[in-house]
């Protein structure tokens, strides 16, 4: 006779279980566990400093845009005497065409849709250099701003033009051929 | 074949059982579960401890070999501490540990079946003559592992489902109610199918005891 047979539920229920092998179990399931871990660490490293990288690039990108329209505002007009000085002798010919030339080009850059957009362009036929419209009209005071010849070729002038900013001077190459 | 069940779509409207909801047990369990998810594995391997017999004990019944049963709690353990942040501690901690080992015992029987090891289905499905049980020992302790491995064999004879049903609801005593939401089923199935296993399991052990149950 086997009691425990009377019921098969109680004797499986009662079944003794090895501590020792449910040890090493554990054991194991701990040693995934914490070999899994510095890996989880490394990816939130290596995420963070992902993140960090883009913050820095968003915030340069952002900061070269802000630099970008002081230099484009200042671009003020050469002064009478320069163009009087060096576009008369250009040929009357040559003149119109680049003339027509520049206005072409400008047009084409920026069309009859500019609204409110000024271009504050020198001497179209003559500059060298560029120059970027501006969004509005406060230009900085011309007596502050006054460009002034640094040096004189025999056809050429090179003209220094100080902008609102500090930092930024613009020179022009004028040149007596149109060039 | 029974197939495994996300978690998430099981009714959690069940009532916590009587063991469940025990006040020995259950404010242990949430702190455990609440240092586990702030990352402390000291607590984890104290909630293995509290839990590992009872998950032994079902992963035993449900695959019927010591090593599947190892391996089956091994994978449990790992995939509660990985799922363990789509657990709602408002819901009953036990269900959830019995689903989690449901599903991983599903998994892992599917797999070992997959493999070359002949199952107690082949044997009777070919005609073959019964697997030797584990030996005689003289002892009465080896007398009832033997006795056991019988009914072991016995439990792999039953459907999936009907071992499921007899595993939780006679073997780990969960109220019926609680077994079928774990199951998916009805309360009225896990009883008939609970009843079943257990006549069919002792018409098995009759068999193979000649009649001295």
């Amino acid at each position: 006779m086997m009691p425990e047979m009377h019921d098969p539920i109680r004797l499986l229920r009662d079944a003794p279980v090895d501590a020792g092998r449910l040890a090493k179990v554990r054991g194991r399931v701990l040693s995934r566990l914490e070999r899994s871990r510095p890996w989880m660490g490394r990816w939130i490293l290596a995420g963070a400093g992902a993140l960090a990288l883009s913050f820095a690039a968003l915030w340069l990108s952002r900061t070269e845009e802000l630099r970008l329209p002081a230099v484009a505002w200042s671009a003020p007009a050469p002064p009478d005497w320069a163009n009087d000085r060096f576009l008369t002798r250009a040929p009357r010919g040559d003149q119109q065409t680049v003339s027509r030339r520049m206005k072409k080009t400008t047009e084409q850059q920026s069309p009859a849709s500019h609204g409110g957009v000024r271009i504050a362009a020198g001497p179209r036929h003559c500059c060298r250099g560029s120059v970027k419209p501006s969004l509005s009209g406060d230009a900085a005071p011309r007596s502050a701003l006054a460009p002034r010849v640094v040096s004189t070729g025999e056809d050429t002038a090179l003209l220094e033009i100080p902008t609102s900013n500090p930092d930024v001077v613009l020179y022009w190459l004028v040149d007596s051929g149109g060039d | 074949m029974a197939t495994a069940f996300p978690i998430e779509q099981l009714g959690w409207s069940v009532q916590l059982s009587e063991d469940a909801s025990r006040p020995s047990e259950q404010p242990e369990v949430a702190l455990l579960l609440a240092a586990v998810r702030a990352g402390e594995v000291e607590a984890f391997d104290k909630l293995m401890q509290l839990e590992e017999r009872r998950v032994y004990r079902t992963a035993l019944c449900l695959l019927g070999r010591p090593e599947d049963a190892e391996d089956a709690v091994q994978e449990i353990f790992l995939r509660v501490h990985r799922k363990l942040g789509s657990y709602d501690a408002s819901r009953p901690w036990r269900s959830w540990l019995y689903v989690v080992s449901l599903n991983v015992c599903r998994d892992l029987g599917r797999r070992r079946r997959l493999r070359s090891w002949i199952s107690l289905d082949a044997w009777r499905e070919s005609g073959g003559p019964e697997p030797p049980a584990a030996g005689l020992l003289p002892d009465e302790q080896a007398e009832n592992e033997r006795r056991r491995e019988i009914l072991r064999q016995g439990m792999k004879r039953l459907s999936p489902r009907e071992r499921e049903a007899l595993t939780l609801h006679a073997i780990e005593e969960v109220p019926a109610a609680e077994a079928a939401a774990i199951l998916g089923v009805a309360e009225g199935t896990v009883r008939s199918l609970a009843s079943r296993a257990r006549t069919k399991l002792t018409e098995y052990v009759e068999s193979r005891t000649g009649g001295a149950r």
